[in-house]
């Protein structure tokens, strides 16, 4: 078959070439495009993550002469302190006490525990919750404020007697109702107050709370109280034509009255996260002058080194005064067991916020601190009247200085103790743009350390904001009537020359498998310097006379010397000692994750936990398993040469000083009682040297606990389920049980009658066949017969312990990773 | 212009040529679609995820969450294979079909070829049934009713000659066309000869490389200890039992010193075996449950075959199912063969359960290197051909003398043996579940109770009868290569089973009775005549006594006690004690005697999680593992008496016994024999005795 020939090559090569052209042009458009997209997009990225400073929300600073100076309020009565008095009464019955009432320590961990005061939590995501219901609400971009409160169901009413009320007095309360909730009917709640005065009876109906979802927060009242009344009656009734349940709240009743003689000094405690040592003064870039300023007034102590490297441990430990692992809480964990919150809630450690609130103090604590939320179950009470979560977003500091204005414009005609904890500067560093110019941001910086550098411009927004709140609170008059406390909570790991790996055990005996932590950009893991030296200052116009203090200081000596300024007594549980006062050197110590340090002179001693060390990344390529570091700080400031083999006199010497001055908390002491519904049991708990907490719990309303210094006799009745008697002393002494009646006791983790009863009837609880391992519970032991189960748990870490926090909720998760806590 | 061809180039439109095309369609194509058919059905039948019977939602879960592509690669290896073996037998039948005819295969072919592989398969699956009627119980006579009759024909009511008929048959017929096509074509012949000739080279060669020199001598001698999983010694004929279950290893206990009385410290494989190969008690080489971690096992110990490594031996350890330990032991073998004991084997093990009708095809040595989870099938078992391969690895010499341990499961649970071992001493009327395995627990009423105690028991002395001709085979190659002379040959087990004695059967649950503990014992050694002793002896004197015969000398870390002087004939009794400890209960509760005087932990579920280090592995969780020390029941015996020891909630219960006629009695606690308790509570140091509880000494950490 013939074929036609093919077409000739130069017809070929006169076609155009239009193909290959057109789709390189339509690439390079292509590109183009998504070169602009792209570029568009980081813009806009960082401009959300650096905002411009005007379109944050500043505090409305109070006029210039809004001055506080002449007025004065004092305490007559606390509806909270005075849980005997009150008569309640519940529908048409008879008056009838109030049972189990323990406002102050009511403990998030045991959600059975219903206390008829609760710490109630409005959230700014609309809705108002009891604490044990907040776990499924988010944790970010809320605002969850909690005060202590009486619950008052609808129906209900509750009577307060009164005496000696002077004239002007006014009662202040907040109110919270609950809104509808998803799954359950509520209604609707109107409040009165009743006033009984000589003249007669007034009413003060306070509303309706709990009408719809928007209808949420505290809402503050403050009523007129004529001298003498004699009671306040507080009444609930359910909304007319709803038939269900109501709840209402009120919050910290209180009777003012006004105050004749010279005001008591407030405190102004600021704990700002994060802040280094070199974040304040010349080495700060320029970021810091409000507070330079501040500090030039005041005292500044230059030598000042934190307790705890990273936030929770090292808050907790400066508002109670004590070294966080003698607390009886895991301090190297993020969340807090049931078990500590037994052992922390009810031992009734004072805390600053507690002795201020009993010497008549309103006590708030403004914050945006995860670690301090008892309600998340990663931190505890802390005796804050008032507590505010502030999850916001990251640029949140203005928005906690917002409320500490409105608030003291509010309430600074009244002794306060305000606590604010901004979370800036604290990783990830995001100023708003304008402190980045500040700061002289430049080529430098985007080639150098960017990261330092945003640091900074974080502590620059930091400095503007609390110098908004200083101004306030210099309008308002309290200058000079006001304490300013301000310190870091830590360090941070900024420089490439500082970072470290650190080995921590994943598992139990791990040997080869670890966990590799980075400590850049991060606190927490790190023993450095960097991590631990903080600033601290305290200011009070013409009170604390400016001076440059060299000594040694850390956070735990705030608490003393605060109460000793405001001359209050403190209590005896506190470690540290009054600043103020001249004084030797004391060493400080530091509780770490991973290990324990001491500062004494220019000594500084680490000492890792089993299992633990660390690397130095990337440079020296160092390697340490050595348990023990030594370094002397005049000499050698880099924290580059370990002097652990040279000098073991002083190594020694250091380890038994850190030894004797952190003594071990004594083990928290559970009992468990089982057997047949209905059968009583009676004893008595005897712990030398004294009881720090003696409590019942899943236990019937009539049960009781009654405490007598060094012994505490209880008696319960069984029900269904068993019921736990949790008793601690302050030292480790064996305790003695004493059984009445015919109850068999089995000890340990293993439950076994390892005991034998003395002549007198009483066991004592030899620590070797009680002790069971951490977060163990052991099962409850089913029984015809009663039978006590009685076991020991030390709550300091012992031994290594995984990094897990799989039981945390997702948001709460999300938090740690976003902070850099998880990884 | 579209296109620059030209018509006159004919481009074929396929690569393939037209021959293979046609073989491929007509048959490979039926081939494979007659397995696929098949592969499916089964797969829709036995899905799901049961273990030993038991379906849970949790299992099922944790599988498709973590191990989604091990059951898919499973899945998907056992679909190639029924593929695979679709395709070669749709060839041989489609091969035979060309074979007879001398066509190559075309239009009409497929139904035939499809016929045949049908006929084919079918026939290999009823031989296959027929041989290892366990592994098709679950989809055959476990479902009752005509599937259970269907299977019951094969294995029971069709007669024996049928079986290797249809085999002959099934050899014959292609055997028979391939005579025809040799007949027939010229080139055909050619190609098969070279084709014989290169498989023929191939296994000559290959036999050739698995032997090699012989490394032992009597001085200095090769040892080989052949074990077999719950063996009771009181079950073989040498020690009177009243079936004739043994007679191999009757003539092999005429040349060997035979101890009556030799015990092992706990009743279940892992603890045992580690007690074997390091000469310590459980509480000193830390191995005390089946379920140790990661870093509680042997590594880094001085073991008996590292010992022996170092003095130059070789060493290597064989195993089929109850020998998954040894891959995890940690022992120190410079070689192991055997399976894996860990999630993803178990789901491989059960891809391969749910598809019975592929296991004819990989029932050879090709089979289980492709499937090694073969091997650790419980109900599938491999005591022949596990026995060949220790004969291989004593074969594959390298001029050294070896240190061989070869472990078969044939008496375990479910006391499956192969054909015609399970029906030896079985009645013929039963009828019950438990015809060819210990199937589904027992039967509910007393009569059916006693009826299945004896069939287990038939079954159980079925398994001993099938270990001892499988024990007579290996040591006629022995014999046959010349090594028997020079081996010292140890044939024992890592326990007993309890068979009814006390209601139940089970081992390592509690310390009454003997039978969980004795294990028999028989040391033929080239230089030592055949004896009894009836002295009582442990196995943690093994290490030592073997260490010193290979050696002439033993390390300190092989505690206990020489027996040489027992094998030599000069002493009868050494006066060793017995010590026993029971190992995990799995269940909290349940009727048996034990569960009412236990200290009570969790089921294995709550005891145990995967392990973090290996984290397809299943180890205790370090929480548990003081109260299950505690709790442990432990018992200190000589030949005549025996003092007990049981922790409970409310107090300890020590008891002593005596031996009576074949029973313990219960009998005054002997005061020596408490005392020795009392030192093994004590656990060397690590343990204190406080109102009786042996309590850890330092706490375990937290997890």
């Amino acid at each position: 078959m013939s074929t036609p020939p093919h077409p000739p090559a130069a017809s070929a090569a006169a076609e155009p070439p239009t193909r290959p052209r057109r789709w390189r042009r339509w690439l390079l458009w292509g590109l183009g495009v998504l070169v602009a997209l792209g570029l568009g997009i980081t813009a806009a990225a960082l401009a959300v993550m650096f905002p411009s400073r005007d379109s944050l929300q500043w505090p409305v600073l109070p006029p210039a002469d809004y001055a506080y100076a002449s007025q004065s309020r004092r305490v007559v009565a606390r509806l909270l302190d005075e849980p005997a008095r009150l008569v309640h009464t519940a529908g048409a019955g008879a008056p009838a006490p109030l049972s189990g009432f323990d406002y102050a320590r009511h403990s998030p961990y045991l959600p059975q525990d219903r206390q008829a005061a609760q710490r109630v939590f409005s959230v700014a995501a609309g809705e108002v919750l009891l604490e044990e219901s907040l776990a499924g609400v988010a944790h970010a971009s809320s605002v969850y404020e909690g005060r202590y409160a009486l619950h008052l169901p609808a129906g209900e009413a509750t009577r307060w007697p009164l005496a000696q009320v002077p004239a002007g007095s006014t009662l202040s309360l907040g109110v919270a109702g609950l809104p509808p909730h998803r799954d359950v009917t509520l209604c609707p709640v109107e409040i009165t107050v009743t006033v009984q005065g000589a003249a007669g009876a007034t009413d003060h109906p306070l509303g309706r709370l709990g009408e719809s979802p928007q209808d949420f927060g505290w809402r503050d009242h403050e009523l007129p109280l004529p001298a003498g009344a004699t009671a306040v009656t507080f009444t609930a009734k359910a909304a007319a034509g709803c038939d269900g349940p109501g709840h209402a709240f009120l919050a910290d009743p209180t009777v003012w009255a006004p105050r004749q003689g010279p005001a008591p000094i407030n405190v102004l405690y600021i704990n700002v996260c994060t802040w280094r040592a070199d974040d304040l003064g010349p080495e700060a870039r320029g970021a810091t002058p409000k507070l330079d300023a501040l500090a030039a007034t005041g005292r500044r102590f230059t030598q000042a080194r934190s307790n705890a490297n990273w936030s929770k441990a090292s808050q907790i430990s400066a508002l109670t005064g004590r070294y966080a692992s003698t607390l009886g809480l895991k301090h190297h964990r993020v969340p807090v067991g049931q078990l500590e919150g037994l052992s922390y809630a009810h031992s009734q450690w004072p805390t600053l916020a507690s002795v201020l609130r009993g010497a008549g103090y309103e006590t708030a604590a403004l914050v945006d601190n995860i670690f301090l939320a008892d309600f998340l179950r990663v931190g505890v009470d802390l005796g804050f009247a008032r507590f505010v979560d502030n999850a916001r977003h990251i640029h949140n500091t203005v928005d906690l200085m917002r409320e500490a204005v409105a608030w003291l414009t509010a309430h600074g005609d009244r002794p306060f103790f305000l606590y604010l904890n901004p979370a800036n500067p604290h990783f990830r560093y995001r100023p708003p743009r304008e402190y980045l110019g500040q700061i002289g941001f430049g080529w430098a910086d985007l080639t150098g350390d960017l990261q330092h550098a945003l640091h900074l411009g974080e502590v620059a927004y930091t400095d503007d904001a609390v110098g908004e709140l200083l101004e306030a609170v210099r309008r308002l008059g309290l200058a000079e009537r006001t304490l300013v406390v301000m310190h870091g909570d830590h360090g941070e790991t900024l420089s490439w020359a500082r970072d470290l790996e650190v080995k921590v055990p994943a598992a139990h005996k791990a040997r080869e498998s670890m966990i590799y932590k980075t400590t850049r950009y991060k606190h927490g893991w790190s023993w450095q310097e960097t991590e631990i030296r903080i600033p601290l200052l305290f200011a009070r116009p013409g009170a604390v006379p400016p001076a440059v203090d060299d000594r040694p200081a850390s956070p735990i000596d705030v608490a003393p010397t605060i109460l000793a300024h405001l001359g209050l007594p403190k209590p005896p549980t506190m470690l540290g000692r009054d600043l103020f006062r001249a004084g030797p050197t004391a060493p400080i110590v530091v509780d770490g994750k991973g290990f324990d340090a001491v500062v004494d002179g220019p000594l500084k001693l680490v000492r890792f936990w089993p299992g633990y060390g660390w690397w130095r990344r990337k440079h020296t390529g160092e390697v340490s398993d050595s348990p023990v570091l030594l370094f002397d700080l005049a000499a050698d400031p880099e924290e580059r040469h370990d002097l652990a083999a040279q000098r073991p006199a002083d190594v020694a010497r250091l380890t038994a000083l850190l030894e004797q001055t952190r003594a071990q908390p004594a083990p928290l002491h559970l009992v468990r009682f089982t057997g047949p519904v209905g059968q009583q049991i009676t004893g008595r708990v005897t712990v030398p040297g004294g009881l720090r907490t003696a409590t019942l719990h899943d236990h019937a309303p009539t049960d009781t606990v009654t405490r007598d210094g060094e012994a505490a006799d209880f008696t319960l009745t069984l029900g269904e389920g068993p019921v736990t008697l949790a008793f601690a002393g302050w030292t480790p002494a064996p305790p003695q049980l004493r059984l009445d009646g015919p109850v068999g006791l089995r000890v340990g983790p293993h439950a076994l009658p390892l005991l034998a009863p003395a002549l007198d009837g009483a066991y004592t609880g030899e620590p070797a066949a009680l002790a069971i391992g951490a977060d163990q519970w052991p099962d409850v032991l089913p029984a015809e017969r009663p039978t006590a189960h009685w076991w020991s748990q030390r709550l300091d870490h012992t031994g290594p312990e995984p990094w897990r926090l799989r039981s945390l909720e997702a948001d709460v998760m999300d938090a740690m990773r976003d902070w850099g806590y998880a990884q | 212009m579209r296109s620059n061809r030209t018509p006159s180039q004919e481009t074929p439109r396929r690569g393939v040529p037209a021959g293979l095309r046609a073989w491929l369609r007509h048959g490979v194509l039926p081939g494979v679609a007659v397995h696929l058919l098949s592969w499916v059905t089964l797969l829709a039948v036995n899905g799901g995820f049961r273990v030993m019977g038991q379906e849970d939602d949790g299992i099922t879960r944790l599988v498709m969450e973590r191990y989604l592509w091990t059951v898919v690669a499973a899945v998907g290896a056992s679909l190639a294979t029924a593929l695979t073996v679709g395709a070669a037998m749709g060839l041989l039948v489609a091969g035979i079909g060309a074979g007879l005819t001398g066509r190559r295969p075309g239009r009409g072919w497929g139904r035939r070829v499809a016929v045949g592989v049908l006929v084919y398969h079918l026939g290999a699956w009823a031989l296959h049934m027929r041989a290892f009627p366990q592994v098709h119980a679950e989809t055959f006579y476990g479902r009752g009713g005509v599937w259970a009759t269907l299977q019951r024909a094969i294995t029971h009511g069709a007669p024996g000659w049928l079986f290797p008929g249809l085999l002959a048959v099934g050899v014959a017929v292609p055997a028979l066309a391939l005579a025809a096509a040799l007949v027939r074509s010229r080139a055909a012949r050619r190609r098969t000869l070279w084709a014989a000739a290169a498989v023929g080279l191939a296994w000559g060669g290959w036999r050739l490389a698995r032997s090699g020199p012989n490394g032992g001598t009597p001085q200095r001698p090769n040892i080989l200890i052949i074990a077999n999983d719950s063996l009771r010694p009181d079950h073989l004929g040498l020690s009177g039992y009243a079936r004739r279950t043994s007679p191999n290893l009757d003539r092999f206990a005429a040349q060997a010193v035979v101890f009556d009385e030799a015990y092992v410290p706990l009743a279940r494989t892992f603890p045992s075996w580690a007690s074997i190969l390091t000469g310590r008690f459980p509480h000193e080489h830390g191995v005390r449950h089946m379920f140790p971690r990661h870093d509680e096992r042997l590594d880094g110990t001085l073991t008996l075959p590292r010992y022996l490594a170092q003095e130059g031996y070789r060493t290597a350890a064989v195993a089929d199912y109850a020998g998954d330990i040894f891959r995890r032991i940690g022992a120190g073998f410079e070689t192991v063969q055997a399976p894996d004991f860990d999630v993803p084997s178990l789901i491989r093990q059960r891809v391969i359960q749910i598809e019975p009708a592929l296991l004819p095809y990989l029932h050879n040595r090709l089979g289980r290197w492709l499937f090694p989870d073969l091997v650790g099938l419980v109900n599938y078992p491999h005591t022949g051909e596990t026995m060949d391969r220790i004969g291989d690895a004593v074969d594959a010499g390298d001029g050294r003398p070896f240190f061989i341990v070869g472990f078969v499961s044939s008496s375990h649970f479910p006391y499956a043996a192969a054909d015609p071992w399970y029906r030896r001493y079985v009645s013929p009327d039963y009828e019950g579940p438990n015809l060819y395995q210990r199937f589904r627990g027992l039967a509910e009423t007393e009569e059916a109770l006693a009826a299945d105690a004896a069939h287990l028991t038939d079954l159980f002395d079925g398994t001993v009868a099938w270990f001892d001709h499988e024990v007579g085979r290996l040591l006629e190659r022995l014999e046959a290569s010349g090594r028997l002379d020079d081996t010292v040959v140890i044939v024992t087990a890592d326990h007993g089973e309890i068979l009814f004695e006390f209601g139940t059967t089970g081992h390592g649950d509690h310390l009454r009775g003997r039978s969980a503990h004795r294990v028999p014992l028989l040391v033929r050694d080239p230089l030592l005549t055949g004896r009894r002793v009836p002295g009582v002896v442990r196995s943690v004197d093994l290490a030592r006594t073997l260490a010193l015969r290979a050696t002439g000398q033993a390390p300190e870390a092989f505690g206990g006690a020489d027996l040489g002087p027992l094998l030599r004939g000069e002493q009868t009794d050494l006066g060793l004690l017995g010590y026993g400890e029971t190992g995990l209960w799995f269940t909290p509760g349940g009727p048996e005697f034990y569960q009412h005087h236990r200290l009570p932990y969790p089921s294995l579920t709550g005891v145990a999680e995967l392990d973090p280090h290996a984290p397809d592995e299943i180890s205790m969780k370090p929480a548990w593992e003081d109260r299950v020390r505690v709790a442990k029941h432990r018992a200190v015996w000589d030949r005549t008496h025996k003092v007990t020891y049981m922790p409970t909630p409310t107090g300890v219960v020590v008891q002593g016994w005596r031996v009576e006629g074949g029973t313990e009695v219960e009998a005054p606690v002997r005061p020596d024999l408490k005392a020795a308790l009392d030192a093994f509570l004590t656990e060397g140091g690590q343990a204190r005795v406080v109102r009786g509880y042996a309590l850890p000494v330092a706490p375990v950490a937290e997890p």
